[in-house]
């Protein structure tokens, strides 16, 4: 009864990353506040990078538990 | 011609064919000995572990093209090349959810190519036919753009002392020849070597240079700023390349990542459900290889400026040849030419696998058994190459948007493959037309209506999903047994 919830928190977890890099990196189409001497448009990009692979993990992470 | 140049041409060539050589001996001197079945040949008998998918899922993936092209793309369009590592991320997820469940089909039905999967699940052996055909087709122009970018990193490494031509038609037949003997174990030990070679030049050029010449990062986007603020960010709205652009494409091209006949290969390859997911969750940091590349090419645009179209993609080893020693090129041209070598290895090799099996042998049924498969796949490496070879003299095209063409065709692949990956129950006409719909828009999109301010594959999947739909509504319901019962799944159904 629990599995459709979990499922659903995945996907969401799954549309994090895709929205950042899709839509995100368009509207945050500026070069200031850089980021460490990086564009902050590219900076975003590369959080984003960092970030996906413990989407994953998250992910990953549910469906074990769900068994 | 210089003195020097051949010189330098000499050095930095030998160090390019002993890269080359070394590493197609050490892919053969790591390959099993004895009878080699088709399975074995194509998809490595079903035995790769992490670390081959890892070479396989993205380093046959990021190719030449990311090598010269990425840093091309800066130096020509700036932030428009965030696409790449961004579809990348997608791709990424998508393989997640999608490739175990396609090497499961795969194992337990005995599949090993792309239209394997399709005229199986859909039991329609036309379908089988048209992706068959489609694949073939679509992989020409992706080797002819591996082939490009190989002329250029040999051209360059050669000092103008080499034709790279020649060079070029030379290593590919060697390649050719490499595949030929070696199989997908072959070329993921290849992939390997290649990957770590490739890892190390840049990181050498994206972090060294800039901080060489510019003290840091941040003095290069600072004085990017000055000189070329406009291509710090991406155009506004609809223009060409611009935000509606970037959009519609990371969105595009992410769905279509692992639609590519060699990626379908590499999955049926998996030992295990969990090492592709564990895949997915590594694959990602790849694509921080990218984003040392972009590093590169904005320095070349500081470095080198002045040059258009077809020479940006040279701009990164122009900085290269201008300012550094022959060996280090010969070390970037020998990363840069097995980036183009070993991916269309793999790509060769799923799409000889493709015409043996749902092509030549549909055509002739019962003419060729298994035991002759592994020979006719190995003639269709070279059927192949020969093609791809013919094909480039023909008709040359810019790097970039022959990659596009690619995407948009091999995307239409999607709704059959998500279909047969989930259980969906469609029917095989609906995918057979919705898929020939879609390539004929996309084509269509990309060649007479060019430079839409949106991805034109998208237009095709639209068109593809619509005509899937349509036929599945028209279609009578009860006509046709579902695609696939669930008791199905236990009995492979083919050999």
């Amino acid at each position: 009864m629990n599995s459709w919830r979990t499922r659903a928190l995945r996907i969401a977890i799954a549309l994090l990353p895709v929205l950042a890099f899709a839509v995100g990196t368009p509207l945050l189409n500026r070069v200031e506040p850089q980021i460490l001497g990086i564009p902050l448009n590219l900076a975003w990009v590369i959080l984003w990078i960092l970030l996906t692979p413990i989407c994953l993990l998250a992910i990953e992470r549910l469906r074990r538990s769900q068994g | 011609m210089m003195p020097e140049s051949v010189a330098a041409g000499r050095i930095a060539l030998s160090i390019v064919v002993v890269i080359i050589a070394g590493t197609i001996a050490f892919a053969l001197l790591n390959l099993k000995r004895g009878r080699v079945d088709p399975a074995e040949y194509a998809i490595g008998g079903r035995s790769f572990g992490t670390i081959f998918l890892w070479v396989l899922l993205a380093g046959e993936i990021y190719t030449a093209f990311t090598f010269l092209g990425a840093a091309g793309w800066i130096y020509l369009h700036g932030a428009a090349a965030y696409y790449i590592p961004a579809y990348g991320a997608i791709g990424y997820l998508v393989g997640y959810a999608l490739l175990p469940r396609i090497r499961r089909l795969g194992a337990e039905r005995g599949l090993v190519t792309a239209p394997d999967l399709l005229a199986n699940y859909y039991r329609s052996p036309r379908l089988g036919v048209l992706a068959a055909i489609l694949y073939v087709v679509l992989a020409l122009p992706y080797v002819t753009l591996q082939l490009s970018g190989l002329q250029i990193v040999l051209s360059s490494a050669g000092y103008g002392w080499l034709n790279g031509t020649l060079g070029a038609a030379v290593a590919f037949t060697a390649i050719a020849l490499f595949t030929f003997t070696a199989g997908l174990r072959g070329t993921a030990w290849a992939s390997l070597v290649k990957d770590g070679l490739v890892l190390a030049v840049v990181l050498f050029a994206g972090v060294a240079i800039p901080i060489h010449f510019f003290g840091s990062l941040g003095g290069m986007f600072a004085q990017l700023q000055r000189t070329n603020a406009a291509l710090l960010t991406l155009r506004s709205g609809d223009a060409p390349l611009g935000q509606v652009w970037f959009v519609t494409t990371v969105l595009f091209t992410g769905i279509g990542f692992y639609m590519g006949p060699h990626s379908i290969a590499a999955t049926f390859s998996a030992r295990s459900d969990n090492t592709l997911r564990r895949n997915a969750m590594l694959l990602p940091l790849y694509s921080i290889v990218l984003v040392v590349i972009f590093f590169a090419g904005y320095a070349a645009l500081l470095l080198v400026p002045g040059l258009h179209g077809h020479a940006a993609d040279r701009s990164f080893l122009l900085v290269i040849a201008r300012y550094y020693p022959p060996w280090v090129m010969g070390f970037v041209a020998g990363a840069g030419a097995l980036a183009a070598l070993v991916p269309s290895s793999a790509l060769i090799l799923a799409s000889a696998a493709i015409a043996v099996r749902n092509i030549v042998r549909p055509a002739f049924p019962g003419r060729i058994d298994t035991r002759h498969e592994t020979l006719a796949m190995r003639l269709a490496v070279i059927a192949i190459s020969a093609a791809a070879l013919l094909a480039w003299w023909l008709v040359p095209e810019t790097l970039g948007s022959l990659l596009l063409v690619y995407y948009s065709g091999i995307t239409q692949f999607l709704p059959g493959v998500v279909g047969a990956a989930f259980g969906l129950r469609l029917r095989g006409i609906a995918v057979t037309l919705g898929l020939a719909a879609g390539v004929v828009t996309a084509a269509l999109l990309t060649y007479v209506l060019a430079h839409l301010g949106f991805n034109p594959g998208l237009g095709g999947l639209i068109v593809n999903l619509a005509v899937v739909g349509i036929v599945e509504r028209l279609s009578p319901k009860t006509k046709t047994s579902p695609p696939m019962a669930d008791s199905s799944l236990e009995a492979p159904t083919t050999d």
